[in-house]
């Protein structure tokens, strides 16, 4: 254990320790502490990077199909990667939409009393059965060396690893064999859980609510589905280099390259699907409302979300750098094009949930949104009578997360990448030879 | 038939003119004589709001399921006052950010032929709510009387419901206060001069009912999706909704719409009324009646714009109309 990885990981520690004081705000003050509540958009910041979540979860499962699910042996050695990569996504998920329900102590709601009418329900149960797909083929996946490393290590390590092991010593081919085969089995139950049930179902929560411009739609659960993939495959492609760069080894030149044609070939298809959205929107000739949003999103208050982070970070620097050279020559640059990647999808889930949500459904609105005059950031305080009475306006406000969310979104990226640093230090990441 | 068939049956016909004409006079002497009777109920020449009362309590005798509430608002006879507003937020203690109904108020024309309008926007009650079938917790739906509903101790708060509507009728609680305790019964500032009534009457919002079970609690609506209900707690007393009796200019009608006499079906026969998106589909219980059937918000306010100088400028004296008299 390097004193670089111990800073690393203190540090992350430190970093997840400060932000999450978001957290305890939160929970004393509720969502008062969110630009939502000052503004005409009730979803935010949280709702993008759940759904940035849920696409990177879902992209990295569909990475760790081409492994397990159709045995394409350039990808074997990212298979672990992308499978860890996928449940600590899923452990974002679930903590970027926790603070974003006014009632979070409510949650389970959506197991005790589930309405199946809604998309939300189906897919919180499709997370459900996702999430144990995913532990189980991790651990099918790793049970072999879980008996090979509880017999080499010592001490506690052996003692935890025994554990995992369920007290096996010994691990025979045949069990090798079974175990095989039903990961193949979870891993192509897998796509349709996460492809249609997981990622598909949260396109659907946004593409069936009909009066809403950008959302509604048969594109959208299709868009998302594809984003997912882009960014999954490109996250994968950051981690797996990025991780054995760190642990001073070198990544297979095989599975970069694999990963990066993937990556760029998504990426391609990806600008193909937006510019064909901008098209449509703009050249849209019925109702101007469309129009409104699309313009909202090239020209509007977000403007720099659209060009600078979605295609300049997101497309034009990552495709530069990966079609330049080979990139398993320089593999630094293939991880930090796999970050910008990333970057540019959070820019992408941003533009669906927000710029909708600006245009209101009236041309007016009323003005008991309109408390924007509280002292801020607005904790406890009584608003005054005379500035919600004021005027109205004619279009929503625009939204800017407040220093409370981004400090529990960065509480939870912190925690996330805490927990990868500290599991790839002890899962068995890496194919080991069994002779 | 041939030809003299038909022009006899033309002669039989006039010939039965006269006594047809005498008859239908007959008729109708008799419904005038039956209206001054005491047989034909008062609410002919009951006050509109003396009327909808009596019509409630008649439409709470039925079962649930056979009444049909329904509101009507008049836009030739909404001012703009916030009346409706203001009584809302008092009856049902609702928290800055959380207005059930609000008055939509925008300019529209080119000076100097510019005016103002006016929109009551309650929560439209739809019958094909889009908000219902989202809901992943089962927390709201449309209850046989009409009403949509919310289960203040159901709703996880994940505003999806908001997203839905179409007409932007759903808010979330953040929790924010007028005045400390709010609607808890408790006097907010015992020793300053506010001691209303009002005050110190907790807000069945925040109390245990029928429909909403729990302990009262202000925390009880905060970070949950809130809405108008037709003030469901008036209703089930027998009591109209606060929006429609305070209203100034009698603009707002609230009735059942499966009782054929009701007023709010008069008023839906007699004029044109309009519900707003109707082309989502969403079937809202909430009309508009705009003066001559328009069928568009746009359309609406030239033809609200319309009726007031042919009725109302009209019937003010000339120096008060605004017009150049030369």
């Amino acid at each position: 254990m390097g004193k670089k990885y111990v800073a690393w990981v203190v540090a992350l520690f430190i970093l997840a320790l400060a932000t999450g004081y978001g957290w305890y705000v939160r929970i004393l003050y509720n969502l008062k502490i969110t630009a939502l509540s000052q503004s005409s958009t009730a979803w935010g910041m949280w709702i993008s990077f759940y759904i940035l979540f849920v696409g990177l979860s879902a992209g990295a499962f569909l990475v760790s199909t081409l492994v397990y699910g159709f045995n394409l042996k350039e990808f074997e050695k990212v298979g672990r990667y992308a499978l860890l990569t996928a449940i600590l996504s899923l452990l974002g998920v679930l903590l970027s939409i926790l603070p974003d329900l006014g009632r979070m102590e409510r949650f389970l709601n959506i197991y005790l009393s589930p309405n199946f009418n809604s998309w939300m329900a189906i897919e919180g149960w499709m997370y459900l059965i996702y999430i144990i797909i995913l532990l189980l083929e991790l651990y099918l996946v790793s049970r072999r060396d879980f008996v090979h490393l509880s017999n080499k290590v010592g001490g506690f390590k052996a003692s935890i690893y025994r554990l995992l092991a369920l007290g096996k010593t010994e691990y025979s081919e045949a069990e090798y064999e079974r175990d095989r085969k039903a990961v193949r089995v979870l891993a192509l139950i897998g796509i349709p859980v996460a492809a249609i049930g997981v990622h598909g179902g949260t396109g659907a929560i946004f593409g069936v609510v009909g009066w809403r411009p950008i959302w509604f739609g048969a594109y959208t659960p299709i868009y998302f589905v594809l984003s997912a993939l882009f960014s999954g495959a490109a996250l994968v492609l950051a981690l797996y280099t990025a991780t054995n760069l760190l642990q001073g080894r070198s990544p297979d030149p095989e599975a970069v390259d694999s990963l990066a044609k993937i990556v760029v070939f998504l990426a391609f298809i990806e600008l193909f699907f937006i510019f064909w959205e901008v098209v449509t929107n703009l050249w849209f000739t019925a109702p101007e409302f469309e129009k409104e949003v699309m313009k909202i999103i090239l020209f509007g208050p977000y403007w720099w979300v659209f060009w600078i982070i979605e295609i300049i970070i997101g497309f034009i620097i990552p495709l530069g750098i990966l079609m330049a050279k080979k990139p398993s020559s320089n593999p630094w640059l293939a991880a930090l094009a796999g970050v910008l990647v990333v970057i540019g999808i959070t820019g992408i889930r941003f533009n669906i949930v927000l710029p909708t949500l600006v245009e209101t459904p009236f041309p007016v609105m009323p003005v008991e949104w309109d408390i924007k005059k509280m002292p801020w950031p607005s904790v406890p305080g009584y608003v005054s009578g005379d500035s919600v009475w004021v005027t109205n306006f004619s279009q929503g406000t625009y939204y800017f997360p407040t220093i409370w969310e981004t400090l529990i979104q960065i509480s939870v990226i912190a925690t996330l990448l805490l927990l990868y640093s500290l599991l790839v230090k002890f899962l068995p990441m890496e194919v080991m030879e069994h002779e | 038939m041939t030809m003299s068939e038909f022009t006899l049956k033309r002669r039989d016909f006039l010939k039965l003119v006269p006594a047809t004409v005498i008859g239908l006079s007959a008729l109708s002497t008799e419904v005038r004589a039956e209206a001054n009777s005491s047989a034909v109920p008062d609410t002919v020449r009951m006050s509109a709001l003396v009327r909808m009362r009596k019509e409630l309590e008649e439409s709470l005798k039925k079962p649930m399921n056979q009444r049909k509430w329904i509101m009507v608002i008049d836009l030739r006879k909404c001012v703009g006052c916030n009346a409706c507003t203001v009584s809302c937020i008092a009856e049902n203690k609702t928290p800055p950010g959380v207005v059930y109904r609000p008055v939509l108020k925008w300019e529209s024309g080119e000076y100097p032929h510019t005016k103002l309008n006016f929109l009551p926007r309650p929560c439209f009650h739809c019958d094909e709510p889009p908000c219902v079938p989202v809901c992943p917790v089962n927390a709201t739906w449309k209850r046989e009387d009409g009403i949509v509903v919310i289960d203040y101790d159901k709703c996880i708060g994940c505003r999806y419901c908001i997203m839905a509507c179409p007409y932007g009728a759903r808010s979330t609680d953040f929790g924010y206060e007028w005045v400390p305790n709010l609607g808890s019964g408790e006097m907010p500032f015992a020793n300053t001069a506010a001691k209303d009534r009002h005050d110190r009457v907790a807000s069945l919002e925040y109390q245990p009912t029928p429909w909403f079970s729990g302990p009262y609690s202000r925390d009880r609506t905060i970070g949950i999706t809130r809405k108008c209900h037709f003030c469901i707690h008036r209703i089930e007393s027998g009591i109209l909704p606060a929006c429609v009796t305070t209203c100034i200019g009698g603009a707002t009608y609230f009735g059942d719409k499966n009782n054929p006499n009701s007023l709010v079906n008069e008023l839906l026969r007699e004029n044109g009324a309009i519900r707003l998106k109707e082309e989502l589909g969403t079937e809202p219980s909430v009309y508009y009646i705009t003066g001559t059937g328009g069928a568009s918000l746009s359309e609406m306010e030239s033809k609200v714009e319309e009726y007031r100088e042919k009725v109302v400028m009209a019937n003010l004296p000339i120096g008060l109309r605004g017009e150049d008299v030369g």
